[in-house]
């Protein structure tokens, strides 16, 4: 439905940078995030989108047709903001039908409206409230309930929930994705949380100094991230630089020595923590590999812990499911699933 | 509208306010309609900067009551704006009602109920009496100042000195006076601006014997050489934009200091 | 014990001398103008200055030509105002400064301005004379030194408007910068933006100031002095008239006018502050 095209914009944040995009297209009713650190542009692309920004150079188009030239307020869509920026001298109700009173329809009509998407939201009974009186988690459900009124034709929202404590985070998630199947809304989501992003989109892009550097779905990404950044970026931590060398993996400082295809190239060895399976130590088997336990946390559920190797650290998630309780110092013995093993090339 | 519509209307309109000003000042027999002085005259300018005119003392007067009532309101406003801003307080209204009122009641009318008194003091026709007369429509403005600078800085700083061990006057010294300085000199420039530009309260109690800029200049703004007057004006506008521009400098470095 | 005591002795050296000198001067001045503590001797309570006043007609002549030059002039510098603070906005710091040039300039020289630009032979009239729109000085309307106060109104209106622009500009600076974005997401236009959202967030500000100046251009001395002519003139400059040029005895009827002046300027401030409180009351979070 909104396709990109060659986009370009100078843009500031403490340099300057040019954020650059040649081809992005959204499908219709899908949840696309895009995902990035701070100042890589993906605010920048967003407000570009919205029309509040002007590119220097370069196309939009919606269903076809072009919308560069169209001003913000004549697009057909909406944005949620990192702040809720409710209007302070409104109540709820005429918060929520403000897009509806831009657009001349006229009052009884607005207010059946509203008050239908203030159920929708949960908030029903608070119409006549004003903003100061509701908790943060509720005014970012009315900004979203205001933007959603309109039926807007795209949904923009800049990190809706990062003003908001990590229980009302992750309820708001949920949240989300049910109004996103309800009301089948195309939404384009700007985060820099990985977790955010696999757990809300069906598609992400990465950006980094301007540049849509990879875009995939969740699962595919976090399998090949393109380069060591996206990967890091994505949450990655097993991260390991060394060669290919004639069908074996070679880390830098020697250590570690795996069994890998692929051509003889530079790089990093991406190793996933659930990919790796652990054992008292003993006598090594084939591409076993001998560490020691240097930490460990308790996730839920998981126990989280690092093992050396020699000067090469890895992360490890084990199941608490056995009721052995592994300690500091122990050592170990680890073995690699072959197929969860990738390599990026430098 | 264009934004150089707007910076034209700007300088038009700083321009269409110093033209006539200066433009007076050099004439001499400027007949109408002629649009501009037939022949430049420096006599008004030569007059202002000989030993004839009052001028030097005038100047001398103002600066030192202006600097002098910036002095006293800083003792006065540091800590009443630091008593309004840190503490629980019963009956802050009515303080702020109290500290404020001077900036719509217009001083003069409490000054001539007052006048008799000072006279009876032998305030009158004194520097010292000139001082607290000036205090009145100054005041409000300092502690304005300072209450915005203290309500940007927040109690957590005091806070975390105290931890470490700062008791109260290092406390003043090290970490409330360094953030408060911005707001020092922006009280004090409003401060010496307002103390500056007054004159019938200057006049009420220095009776005219106290030469200051505005009492030397008034008589020839109100019917005198229309050329003094000009050239007055002038000497009164360059000596605040002086003081100003020295204070805002001041203010550049300490916010330098501070970030 | 001391912790208790200490914000009021913070306040005490600032809260004592405004009351000893403001609030002592205001409280002297009702107690002469009541016939109390006279300077020509005598002192006895009577009503009779304010009796004097409320049937003069010079009194309400002064009170009406005070009353609607300040009204004009308010009412003008407020419009104006706010629309030098839509232009500001869009200006960098550099030029915002300059137009703080205005208030750097005391009244008594921005009067003095007015009349060298606004007088029958001023500088306004040379440059219409110039364009060929007059032919004689007498062509030129009477705008400064006249009876109705179109030169008070003037230097009220040059001097005033640079003041109620920077007091709304704050606001409306953040105004904009909170809610533009958003308001055009929803299909607002920059006219619909202004008078849905900026105009009912900047009113009680811009109410407030536009107050201050009613109460100060009222009450204001050196203006209606250097434009005004003799008669009439406004309360303040009757009241110093009558103050200086007047008799001893005579004292009493300027206090009165002073304690009314008091009265009506204290009473727009109030308001003014009420105005002005409305932002705490409602607890608009997010300013």
């Amino acid at each position: 439905m909104l396709m990109i095209e060659k986009l370009e914009k100078k843009y500031q944040t403490d340099r300057e940078f040019i954020l650059l995009v040649d081809d992005l297209q959204l499908q219709e009713g899908e949840f696309f995030a895009l995902l990035g650190e701070s100042g890589s542009g993906k605010t920048t692309l967003l407000k570009l989108i919205a029309g509040l920004l002007m590119p220097d150079r370069g196309d939009l188009f919606l269903n076809g047709k072009p919308i560069s030239g169209l001003p913000a307020e004549k697009r057909g869509f909406s944005m949620v903001f990192q702040q809720p920026l409710l209007f302070p001298h409104m109540n709820i109700l005429d918060n929520v039908t403000f897009g509806l009173k831009m657009k001349g329809i006229g009052k009884q009509e607005r207010n059946a409206k509203g008050m239908e998407i203030l159920k929708k939201m949960g908030l029903s009974g608070f119409e006549k409230r004003y903003p100061s009186q509701l908790s943060g988690g509720q005014q970012q459900r009315v900004a979203l309930g205001r933007s959603l009124v309109t039926q807007p034709r795209l949904l923009l929202m800049d990190e809706p929930f990062s003003s908001l404590d990590p229980t009302t985070r992750e309820e708001m998630r949920d949240w989300l994705r049910e109004i996103h199947r309800s009301f089948g809304v195309t939404i384009l989501f700007v985060t820099h949380d990985p977790r955010e992003a696999f757990y809300l989109a069906d598609r992400i892009g990465i950006m980094d100094e301007g540049v849509l550097v990879q875009l995939d779905e969740p699962r595919k990404l976090y399998e090949q991230p393109v380069n060591v950044k996206t990967a890091k970026l994505l949450g990655i931590r097993n991260l390991i630089a060394g060669r290919v060398k004639q069908g074996r993996f070679v880390s830098d400082s020697g250590v570690i020595e795996l069994q890998l295809h692929g051509q003889d190239l530079e790089g990093y060895l991406m190793i996933l923590p659930e990919a790796i399976r652990m054992r008292k130590g003993g006598v090594a088997g084939a591409e076993e590999l001998p560490g020691t336990i240097s930490q460990i946390a308790f996730v839920p559920g998981f126990s989280s812990l690092k093992v050396e190797i020699g000067k090469e650290r890895l992360e490890v998630m084990q199941r608490m499911e056995d009721s052995y309780a592994w300690s500091v110092g122990e050592s170990v013995l680890l073995a690699f699933n072959q197929e969860a093993l990738r390599f990026i090339r430098k | 509208m264009k934004l150089s519509i707007i910076k034209f209307l700007v300088v038009l309109g700083i321009l269409f306010f110093l033209a006539p000003l200066v433009l007076t000042s050099l004439s001499a027999g400027w007949r109408w309609p002629m649009l501009w002085p037939a022949e430049i005259s420096w006599r008004s300018w030569e007059y202002l900067f000989s030993g004839q005119s009052q001028t030097g003392i005038a100047v001398f007067n103002s600066l030192l009551i202006a600097c002098g009532v910036t002095i006293v309101n800083l003792g006065l406003a540091i800590p009443a704006a630091y008593g309004l801003i840190r503490f629980p307080l019963k009956g802050k209204l009515i303080v702020q009602i109290i500290l404020f009122a001077p900036l719509v009641i217009p001083p003069f009318v409490s000054l001539m109920g007052i006048h008799f008194t000072f006279i009876r003091l032998g305030l009158t026709e004194s520097l010292p009496g000139l001082i607290l007369a000036h205090l009145t429509p100054t005041l409000p403005y300092m502690i304005w100042a300072l209450l915005s600078s203290y309500r940007t800085v927040g109690p957590e700083w005091e806070e975390q000195a105290r931890m470490l061990g700062a008791n109260g006057l290092q406390r003043m010294i090290h970490v409330v006076i360094p953030f408060l300085l911005p707001g020092i000199l922006a009280g004090s420039s409003l401060s010496i601006l307002v103390s500056l530009s007054q004159y019938l309260i200057t006049f009420l109690i220095g009776g005219g014997q106290v030469i200051t800029l505005p009492i030397l200049l008034f008589p020839f703004i109100s019917g005198g050489d229309p050329a003094l007057g000009a050239a007055y004006a002038l000497l009164f506008i360059g000596m605040a934009f002086l003081a100003l521009f020295i204070l805002d400098c001041l203010l550049k470095w300490s916010y330098r200091r501070v970030n | 014990m001391w912790l208790k005591i200490r914000p009021y002795l913070l306040l005490m050296p600032a809260v004592g001398l405004t009351l000893l000198l403001f609030f002592g001067g205001l409280a002297l001045g009702l107690l002469q103008s009541l016939g109390l503590f006279s300077i020509s001797g005598g002192s006895s309570f009577t009503f009779e200055w304010y009796q004097t006043l409320l049937v003069d007609q010079a009194f309400w002549k002064s009170f009406w030509l005070s009353f609607y030059t300040a009204g004009i002039s308010t009412l003008i510098s407020a419009v104006l105002g706010i629309l030098t603070a839509l232009g500001l906005l869009r200006l960098s710091y550099k030029w915002q400064r300059m137009t703080q040039f205005a208030l750097l300039v005391p009244h008594f020289i921005a009067g003095y301005v007015v009349i060298l630009l606004f007088m029958q032979s001023g500088w306004v009239s040379r440059w219409l004379h110039a364009f060929g729109l007059i032919d004689s000085i007498e062509q030129f309307p009477i705008l400064v030194n006249d009876p109705f106060g179109w030169g008070v109104i003037l230097t009220y209106i040059w001097k005033e408007t640079p003041f109620i622009a920077l007091m709304v500009y704050p606001v409306l600076a953040r105004i904009y910068q909170s809610w533009l974005e958003v308001a055009q997401t929803l299909g607002a236009s920059r006219l619909s933006f202004f008078r849905e959202i900026v105009l009912p967030l900047v009113l009680p500000a811009w109410l407030a100031s536009a107050l201050i100046v009613l109460a100060f251009t009222f009450s204001a001395f050196e203006v209606p002095y250097l434009l005004g002519v003799t008669f009439p003139e406004t309360l303040s400059v009757f009241s110093y008239q009558t103050y200086l040029s007047g008799s001893l005895e005579e004292r009493p009827l300027a206090l009165a006018v002073n304690f009314l002046l008091a009265v009506a300027t204290g009473f727009l401030g109030w308001i003014a502050y009420q105005w002005s409180k409305r932002w705490s009351v409602q607890g608009w979070k997010g300013w």
